[in-house]
C-alpha cells in the first residue's frame, strides 16, 4: 500500500495486491470505485517498449536474496510460468475491456 | 511464441508497445472520465489522463512512476516469498497526520474542479442549443461570458468550504482518499487553559476505527514512543485512538526543501557513492547494464526519497550514506542547504524473515512528526528525527545511560547507542508532564489526571471582559500548586491558574466514594475555597424579536423595535395590552415585572442582580410605542457584567 502525495499534499493511495495465483494487481479507487488492475498493463503503458523478460527481471531477479534462495533452474521455470501468466492476464483482461 | 494471438487486434503495429496499453486502460477507464474530454478523444489520452491523475501520483514523469511501482512488486514478492516481514500500518513509522490545512486545500481543489467540470458541461450544452451565438460570445467576448459562467457554478465553494468547518462532514465525489466522511470538525471548548490548549496537540486515529471490534489499532506501539503521549488518552470509547502529541514533538506543515535543496541532496548522496537510476533515464539497454551490475554486487539497496527511487547502492555503502548524511543533516543542514528534518532511516539486509524490507528511505515532506534527541558523535548535537528512522536508532534513555557510545564515531554500531533523549521526560505530553510525582503512581492514575485536569473549573482566557463567548467558567479564587513539575513552570500555566491546594481527609465510615469526596472546613469556604462564576452570554436582537412578536401578536409588519422606555403618551396603548389574553409568557408588556432597574436607554445596569423571571430589557415600537420588555429566561440568578452593542 502506498499512499502518493502531490506536491499540495492531497493524496492518492494505491495498493498493490499478490493474488494466490502469483500475479500481482494494483486496486486504485476511482470515485469511491475500487479497481484492480493487473500490474503488468500499468507497467507496459508507463515505460514504452519494455519487454517482458526486462519486467520479470526488475520485479523478482533485481533483488540478490532471490537468485540466492531459488536455484537457476528454478528461475527460468518461475520465469516462464511468469510469462504465460502474464499472457493470460493480458488475454483475460482484453477480452474483459472488450 | 507466448503471445495469444486473439490480442493481436488490440496490439496493433508492436506486441508490447506501450502505446497500446496504455489504450487498453484508456478504453477501460472512458466511462469513468466522460465529461473531461470532448468527443472523439482517443484511449491513449485518457490512459494517460488516468495514469497521471491515480498511479503513483508523486511522481510526475512515467519512468519514475514505472520504478516505484517495480519497487512496490519487488517489496511484495520479497513478503510473498516470506523473506521481509509485513509493515504495520498501525504503528507510528509508517504513518503521516492529516492536517487541516491539507484537507481544506484538497478540499477546495476538488470543489473548483468539480465546478470547472459544470461550467464547461454547460458551455456544450449551451453551445449544442445555438452554437454560432456561444462562439461569437467566446471570441469576442470571452472574459465577461466564462466570468459569467464559471461565476454561476463556483460560488457555492465558500458554502460548502464553511458548512465542512461547522458540520464536520465532507461532502465529496471522490472522498479525498480518507477513511471517513464525518466528524472533520471539533469545537474547540474553552472550559479552561488546559482542555483548549489539548485541543491543539490532539492526533485522532480516524473515525472507522471507533467502531472496530478488535483493540490492535488502540494498542501502545513502541514505535510512538516521543512521539505520542503514552498516558495523555481518555479511557473509555477513543482510548488509544485519540492520543496527543508529546511536548517536544512537533508536525512539519509545509514542504521546506526546494529543487535546489533536491538536487543538492541528490549530489551528496551521489558523491557518497549510489549509483543513479539508470533505467529511468536511457531505456532498455541500461536496463541490461544494470542487470549485470545486479550479478556483480548482489546485495544492492534501493534508496529512495519521498517515495522516489533515486537509485542503489550496495549494502555497506548505504549504511555509510547515512551516516554521513546523518552527520551533515545535524552539524551543517543550513550551510549545506539541506533539510534539517530530513528523516534517513537505513535498514538492513535482515538475517531472518522477521526484518522489514531492506533499504535506505529518506523522507523531507510535510505531515511528518518530528522531536529532537541528541546525537552522540564527537560533539553531541541537537537531531530532528521521525519516527521511520527512531525505528532503526539506538537511543539512550538519557545521556548518563549511554553504554559506551560517548566518544565511538561510529553511528552505525548496532550493539552502543548513538543517540540519547534529551530529557526522558520527552516522552510525555504537556499535560501529562504537569502531573508531579508521576513516577509514583500506578498509569491509570496519570490517564485519569489528565482528563480529570481538563474538566476543571479554570482560568480559560484573562481578557474575559472582552469576549463574548456563549458560556465560560472561571474560578474565582485559584492557587498555584503547592507541588509542581518542572514543566509546569517552564510552560507558565501559573498564568491560567485551577485548583486549590486541599489537604484530603480521611472520610467517614459510611461516606461516599474517597475520590468524589472531601471535608471543608467551613472558614475556608467562607473564605473562598472552590468559588467560581459561570459567564453567559445572552444576545438580544432586536430585529428578531420583532419577527417573533410578529407572528405572535399581528401588529405591524413595518413596525421596528428600539431599545429604551416608549415616550410617555402611549403609555395608555401599553396599558391596553396587558390585559391580552394571548400575549407570550416571556414578554410580558408593561406588566409584573419591576423595570426600576432598567436605565432610560432600556438595558440593565451593571452589577444587578437578576433572578428567573425578572426583567432584562426593555425596548418599544416605533411608530405604535407600545412597550415590550425581556425577561432572564435562566433558573439561575445572575449579575449584569457588561453590557455590549454590537452592530
Amino acid at each position: 500500500m502506498m499512499r502518493c502525495a502531490r506536491p499540495d499534499q492531497s493524496t492518492c493511495t494505491i495498493t498493490l495486491h499478490y493474488l494466490s495465483n502469483g500475479t500481482l494487481r494494483l486496486r486504485v479507487s476511482i470515485r469511491k470505485q475500487e479497481m484492480m488492475i493487473p500490474l503488468c498493463i500499468i507497467l507496459k503503458a508507463l515505460q514504452p517498449g519494455i519487454s517482458d523478460r526486462v519486467v520479470y527481471a526488475q520485479i523478482i531477479g533485481d533483488s540478490g536474496g532471490a537468485i540466492n534462495a531459488l536455484g537457476a533452474p528454478q528461475v527460468e521455470r518461475a520465469c516462464l510460468r511468469f510469462h504465460t501468466r502474464f499472457q493470460n492476464v493480458i488475454s483475460s483482461f482484453v477480452r474483459h475491456a472488450a | 511464441m507466448l503471445r495469444d494471438h486473439a490480442m493481436a487486434p488490440y496490439f496493433e503495429e508492436n506486441d508490447h508497445s506501450s502505446k497500446s496499453a496504455i489504450s487498453i486502460l484508456g478504453s477501460m477507464f472512458l466511462n469513468f472520465f466522460f465529461g473531461y474530454f470532448p468527443e472523439g478523444t482517443d484511449n491513449a489520452t485518457v490512459g494517460q489522463f488516468f495514469i497521471r491523475r491515480f498511479i503513483a501520483v508523486h511522481v510526475d514523469d512515467f519512468l519514475s512512476k514505472h520504478d516505484v511501482l517495480v519497487l512496490m512488486a519487488r517489496k511484495l514478492c520479497c513478503f510473498a516469498r516470506n523473506e521481509c516481514c509485513e509493515d504495520n500500518i498501525d504503528s507510528l513509522g509508517y504513518q503521516e497526520l492529516l492536517l487541516p490545512g491539507h484537507l481544506l486545500s484538497a478540499f477546495v481543489t476538488e470543489k473548483l474542479g468539480e465546478s470547472l467540470t459544470q461550467a464547461a458541461s454547460h458551455v456544450q450544452r449551451e453551445a449544442r442549443i445555438d452554437f454560432d451565438d456561444i462562439a461569437s460570445k467566446l471570441r469576442y467576448e470571452p472574459l465577461a461570458y466564462c466570468g459569467k459562467t464559471i461565476g454561476r457554478y463556483s460560488g457555492i465553494i465558500c458554502d460548502k468550504v464553511s458548512s465542512l468547518l461547522a458540520s464536520g462532514n465532507l461532502v465529496s465525489s471522490s472522498g479525498l482518499d480518507l477513511q471517513q466522511t464525518t466528524g472533520f470538525a471539533i469545537v474547540a471548548e474553552r472550559l479552561n487553559k488546559w482542555r483548549y490548549f489539548s485541543h491543539f496537540r490532539s492526533v485522532h486515529r480516524g473515525q472507522f476505527f471507533t467502531t472496530m471490534k478488535t483493540t490492535a489499532v488502540r494498542k501502545l506501539l513502541p514505535e510512538a514512543w516521543g512521539f505520542l503521549c503514552p498516558v495523555h488518552t481518555p479511557d473509555g470509547g477513543p482510548c488509544g485512538l485519540l492520543s496527543h502529541l508529546t511536548a517536544r514533538a512537533h508536525i512539519i506543515c509545509s514542504r521546506s526543501n526546494t529543487i535546489h535543496a533536491h538536487s543538492r541532496l541528490l549530489d551528496i548522496i551521489v558523491s557518497l557513492g549510489m549509483a543513479p537510476n539508470h533505467t529511468s533515464s536511457c531505456g532498455i539497454d541500461c536496463t541490461f547494464l544494470v542487470l549485470s551490475r545486479q550479478r556483480i554486487c548482489d546485495s544492492t539497496l534501493n534508496i529512495c526519497l519521498d517515495g522516489v527511487l533515486l537509485g542503489s547502492a550496495p549494502c555497506l555503502v548505504c549504511a555509510k550514506i547515512s551516516d554521513a548524511l546523518r552527520r551533515l543533516k545535524a552539524n551543517s543542514a543550513f550551510r549545506l542547504g539541506l533539510d534539517p528534518t530530513l528523516e534517513i532511516a537505513f535498514i538492513d539486509q535482515g538475517p531472518t524473515n522477521s526484518s522489514p524490507f531492506p533499504g535506505l528511505y529518506l523522507f523531507s515532506q510535510a505531515a511528518r512528526c518530528v522531536r529532537p534527541v541528541i546525537q552522540c558523535g564527537t560533539e553531541s548535537k541537537i537531531e530532528l528525527i521521525g519516527p521511520f528512522e527512531q525505528m532503526t536508532l539506538q537511543i539512550a534513555c538519557n545521556f548518563r545511560g549511554l553504554k559506551s557510545g560517548v566518544g565511538d564515531t561510529s553511528l552505525s554500531g548496532a550493539s552502543a547507542e548513538t543517540h540519547a533523549e534529551i530529557d526522558p521526560s520527552n516522552m510525555l505530553s504537556v499535560l501529562a508532564s504537569l502531573t508531579p510525582f508521576s513516577d509514583f503512581n500506578q498509569s491509570p492514575r496519570n490517564m485519569y489526571q489528565c482528563q480529570m485536569g481538563k474538566q476543571t473549573m479554570g482560568t480559560p482566557a484573562h481578557a474575559m471582559i472582552h469576549r463574548c463567548d456563549s458560556k465560560m467558567y472561571r474560578i474565582l479564587t485559584p492557587q498555584a500548586p503547592l507541588v509542581c513539575t518542572h514543566d509546569y513552570t517552564t510552560s507558565n500555566f501559573n498564568l491560567y491558574a485551577q485548583g486549590t491546594n486541599s489537604v484530603v481527609a480521611v472520610i467517614s465510615y459510611t461516606g461516599y466514594d474517597m475520590e468524589d469526596a472531601m471535608i471543608i472546613n467551613k472558614s475556608a469556604y467562607q473564605r473562598g475555597f472552590g468559588h467560581g462564576v459561570v459567564y453567559k452570554n445572552i444576545i438580544v436582537d432586536l430585529d428578531l424579536e420583532a419577527d417573533r412578536r410578529r407572528d405572535q401578536s399581528q401588529s405591524e409588519p413595518a413596525d421596528f423595535l428600539l431599545f429604551g422606555s416608549p415616550p410617555p403618551i402611549s403609555t395608555q396603548k401599553s396599558d391596553q395590552n396587558a390585559g391580552d389574553p394571548h400575549r407570550d409568557s416571556s414578554y410580558h408588556v408593561d406588566s409584573s415585572p419591576a423595570t426600576s432597574y432598567i436605565g432610560e436607554d432600556g438595558l440593565p445596569e451593571i452589577g444587578q442582580k437578576i433572578c428567573h423571571g425578572d426583567s432584562l430589557w426593555c425596548a418599544f415600537y416605533e411608530l405604535s410605542c407600545k412597550k415590550v420588555i425581556g425577561v432572564h429566561k435562566d433558573a439561575e440568578t445572575a449579575y449584569v457584567d457588561a453590557v455590549r452593542f454590537i452592530g
